[in-house]
């Protein structure tokens, strides 16, 4: 006996779709009434989806994206802060939350979430260039800028604009040596900019002023060792070089006298 | 004996003439008002300003955007002079001012030792000079040479400090030779730390004994390497460059670094003095709505049926009673452009309600005052046509709502004047926490030409929505920064400032619902915008006369209403003050009230006062009498009502009558402080007056004195 196999496949749909017709998936019910604007009762019908399969990333979205819609961003924010406690790994939903916790100005919040994205994808510039400026206006902390700068310039080694960035930043915290080097490089990508150029000069002067001044003092002090401003010049100098021993002494002498 | 008598009485008379007279004298002395200016020259440089900008170099320059926001809450007002293309003023034009001030971004300047001349004998003139940055005229920039060395030594130590030009002030920007030697930390690190900021060094020495050293930094390489580079004195201020603010140039945010208000009140020598205040009536916080007429013919995604302009009506001038100022762009509603019957339909039940202010945002809407605009069909023509066609009778457009950039230039802000209209928009000012900064804050006004352009107060719906992109919700936040513009210091009006195609949006819509709700579970005085406006023309024209240590004569206020003393604990002497009817301490201010008479004197008091006096109203007040042992107050605006009266017995029962169409009784009580609230049992869209009388108010109060 030969089967009809197209009868028994139309059959097969047919049977399908009248069971979609006659008992429809509660989140594509949903849908339809988001897109006819029919909110109130879209959400209704999500809710049921998610009470059955509570893991359903999809739906989560979709219930977000009404929320916000409908100018709810806390209950917005919760569900992206469950949904990446679902899939921690996932970027989209990690960026969806680090955006919607800035509207709502909670900007720590979302520092947190820009660090948890800048962890999972290493080649995430702009997120780094966000943290970078967060780190630095609401922060002041210069350290944690100079690590995603450095991470920038992992991720893109032949960028000048970014070895000039890092360059910049080693410089205003006294990393001079850093600065140098960061500088070189990009004078290497980029042997005619004449920005790279000023940046390695800055630099290269900071350094010789600092060593000079230092010097200077030394010599001060060899021929009066009690002068009490050079005392207190160079062990704040010598901080700045790391030479901390030797500023530690110098302090103790001033605070014997 | 008679003699004696005689002799006796001969030297009473004289005592007597003798004490009446010094009391003549003293009060001859006393009447003797001192006017005080209020105006600083603000001078900048146009030549500094990016070529073809599309912003004018009065605006951009840093006194506009930085200090004048802080010089307004200071009560100050300034004027503009572009030093590329004007003359200095003459001393006699000087007469006017309170003093200068500059904040140039280079060294080069016009007729550069002109100028330091100039300067140095309004220093000599007692003018005080507050100097942001540097002086900014070692260059000429005409000649394209130095000036002379000396001449900038000596323009310095007019202010008390010692300077080597000839050492280019021994500078340098490498941040490991800097050290901050003394530091008055409220002073010089308001909103940053100086931690590991320090990039510029010049040698200032303060020389004057009667100046004030808030920063001293050091040159580490250097054995005399301190420098003083934020001083103020009798002659005003100086800050170094770098240590006034704070840039971030990823952000491009600011911070200050100098605190803004105390500074320039230290450098301007105002402490204690008055300052006309455009954030508050009777206590109240200034509210004010302005809706920008873009997108009347959006179709609202909350239905898919009605115009936004419907849904504005219905869902927020309808539903509150507050004022709205309602702006149209005319071509969304001229049938011979994108206009119909049903356009001017909507436009014309908006402008007939009786809680909205019909506004013009133009013809056509231009997006770039600084290219060619036909000011004549935008100002004028918008006009002839919403009040030919739009407006109710009698209730004319008084106000146009500058469209797109928000930058006219002076033909257009001109001829708004000249049809006798008021005008707003630009500003934008934001304080919270992703613009967290007074450096967000705008002005009251910026300066076009001869011409004044007023600024709104807070950011709108397609700022806070990143050009209309998202998220929709935004204008929510300007709550938060209500809120810091509120505390520690009240800075300006609370503006909800939107466009009508945020009615396109369930969330805008719900966000502006929030911000509205939000704002009336305050305290706050609802007023159309050119109500605010010309609150703000008041603290313009305000003169203040000082008559003594402890009196002060204000005239030329106009609508303006408040008062407010820093930093002060005492009270106004209601016995000796005239058109004052309450006060309110907040936050270490004093608010003083006035009254609707167009002159006031303000005596101040260590003693509290011992008869009622209005604590709050959430209205401008029309009447105020106390007499009969009643106390009658009447307030006038749209919705509800409150006025809270002041040292009333504690704890005691009041009746109080509220007149408006009719007459209602209450029994109200006080509280422990003496104080009696009353809240209008009816508002209404409607602007009405309704007036409360207390009527054991005096008796009560005076059986509290006699206790």
């Amino acid at each position: 006996m030969r089967i009809a196999w197209p009868l028994v496949l139309a059959a097969l749909v047919s049977v399908v779709l009248l069971s979609l017709y006659l008992f429809p998936r509660p989140e594509l019910l949903g849908q339809a009434l988001e897109q006819g604007g029919r909110l109130d009762e879209a959400l209704a019908y999500y809710r049921q989806a998610l009470a059955v399969n509570p893991a359903d990333e999809v739906t989560w979205m979709r219930v977000a994206g009404i929320y916000q819609l409908r100018g709810l961003p806390e209950p917005a924010i919760e569900i992206y802060q469950h949904l990446v406690t679902l899939d921690p790994q996932d970027v989209g939903y990690r960026r969806t939350l680090a955006l919607l916790l800035e509207w709502s100005l909670r900007l720590d919040e979302a520092a947190v979430q820009k660090e948890q994205l800048a962890a999972l994808d290493p080649r995430d510039v702009v997120v780094r260039h966000e943290l970078i400026s967060y780190y630095l206006l609401e922060r002041k902390d210069y350290a944690a800028a100079i690590q995603r700068a450095e991470e920038i310039v992992a991720a893109r080694p032949q960028d000048v604009e970014a070895l000039m960035d890092l360059a910049q930043l080693y410089r205003l915290t006294g990393r001079l040596r850093e600065a140098a080097s960061a500088s070189e490089r990009a004078r290497a990508i980029d042997p005619t900019n004449p920005l790279v150029d000023r940046g390695l000069a800055q630099t290269n002067r900071w350094e010789r002023e600092l060593r000079e001044a230092i010097a200077q003092y030394r010599e001060l002090l060899a021929r009066a060792p009690d002068d009490a401003v050079a005392l207190s010049n160079l062990a704040m100098l010598l901080r700045r070089t790391g030479e901390v021993a030797e500023a530690e002494a110098l302090e103790q002498r001033l605070a014997a006298r | 004996m008679t003699a004696t008598r005689s002799l006796a009485a001969a030297l009473a008379a004289a005592l007597g003439l003798a004490v009446l007279g010094f009391l003549a004298e003293r009060r001859a002395g006393e009447a003797q008002p001192q006017l005080v200016s209020r105006t600083v020259l603000a001078l900048y440089d146009s030549s500094e300003a990016p070529p073809n900008a599309d912003v004018l170099p009065a605006r951009s320059n840093l006194i506009h955007t930085l200090a004048e926001m802080p010089l307004n809450y200071l009560g100050l007002r300034l004027h503009y002079l572009d030093v590329h293309t004007e003359p200095l003023p003459t001393a006699a034009e000087m007469q006017r001012y309170l003093g200068i001030i500059t904040w140039f971004g280079d060294d080069r300047l016009r007729e550069a030792e002109q100028y330091l001349y100039w300067l140095q004998a309004q220093i000599q003139a007692g003018k005080r000079v507050v100097i942001l940055g540097g002086l900014g005229a070692a260059v000429d920039s005409e000649r394209g040479t130095e000036v002379d060395y000396a001449l900038i030594d000596a323009t310095y130590a007019a202010l008390g400090l010692e300077y080597s030009a000839a050492n280019a002030g021994f500078q340098t920007d490498n941040p490991l030779l800097l050290a901050v030697r003394h530091k008055v930390p409220e002073m010089v690190e308001f909103e940053r730390t100086l931690d590991g900021e320090l990039f510029q060094y010049e040698r200032f020495r303060s020389v004057s004994p009667a100046n004030r050293v808030y920063l001293t930094i050091t040159r580490l390489d250097r054995l005399d390497g301190d420098s003083d580079v934020v001083v103020t004195g009798p002659w005003g201020g100086f800050v170094l460059s770098g240590y006034e603010y704070y840039y971030e140039p990823r952000s491009f945010q600011k911070r200050w670094r100098i605190n803004p208000f105390a500074f320039f009140e230290e450098a301007f020598g105002i402490q204690g003095y008055p300052r006309p205040d455009v954030s508050t009536i009777n206590g109240s916080r200034v509210f004010y709505t302005h809706i920008d007429g873009d997108g009347f013919n959006n179709i609202s995604e909350i239905d898919y049926v009605s115009l936004s302009a419907e849904l504005i009506l219905q869902r927020f001038i309808k539903r509150y009673e507050l004022p709205f100022t309602v702006s149209i762009v005319v071509n969304d509603i001229d049938p011979a452009v994108a206009g119909g019957e049903r356009q001017l339909r909507v436009a014309r039940e908006l402008f007939a309600q009786p809680n909205v202010e019909p506004a013009s945002h133009t013809y056509t809407h231009p997006f770039d005052w600084s290219k060619p605009v036909d000011i004549e069909r935008e100002i004028k023509g918008a006009l002839d046509f919403l009040n030919e066609r739009v407006a109710a009778p009698g209730r004319p457009v008084e106000i146009v709502l500058w469209s797109g950039a928000t930058n006219p230039r002076e033909g257009a802000v001109a001829r708004a004047y000249e049809l006798g209209l008021l005008n707003i928009n630009g500003g934008d000012g934001r304080f919270d926490a992703a613009q967290n900064s007074y450096t967000n804050l705008a002005p009251l006004t910026t300066q076009v030409g001869k011409w004044i352009q007023f600024y709104t107060s807070n950011a709108n719906d397609n700022i806070y929505g990143n050009d209309w992109t998202g998220p929709y919700y935004g204008l929510r936040n300007v709550i938060q920064t209500w809120e810091r513009t509120e505390a520690p210091r009240r800075i300006g009006a609370m503006n909800v400032y939107y466009h009508i195609f945020t009615a396109e949006k369930h969330a805008a819509v719900r966000a502006l619902e929030e911000v509205y709700e939000y704002a009336l579970a305050r305290d706050i005085a609802p007023v159309f915008t050119t109500e605010y406006l010309r609150i703000v023309q008041g603290f313009l024209s305000a003169e203040l006369l000082r008559e003594g240590e402890e009196s002060w004569l204000v005239r030329n206020y106009g609508a303006l209403r408040t008062i407010r003393f820093d930093g002060e604990p005492r009270f106004p002497d209601l016995d000796r003050s005239q058109n004052v009817l309450g006060f309110r301490h907040d936050q270490g201010a004093l608010y003083v009230f006035l009254g609707e008479a167009p002159e006031s004197r303000i005596v101040l008091t260590a003693q509290p006062p011992r008869r009622p006096y209005l604590a709050l109203a959430s209205h401008r007040v029309v009447e105020w009498r106390q007499e009969g042992g009643a106390l009658t107050v009447a307030v006038e605006g749209i919705g509800q009502k409150k006025v809270v009266i002041g040292n009333l017995r504690p704890n005691a029962e009041f009746t109080v009558l509220e007149q408006a169409d009719g007459q209602r009784t209450h029994r109200l009580r006080s509280d422990a402080a003496g104080q009696l609230a009353w809240r209008s049992t009816v508002g209404g869209r409607e602007r009405a007056v309704v007036r409360v009388v207390v009527t054991e108010a005096l008796a009560e109060s005076a059986r509290s004195d006699g206790a």
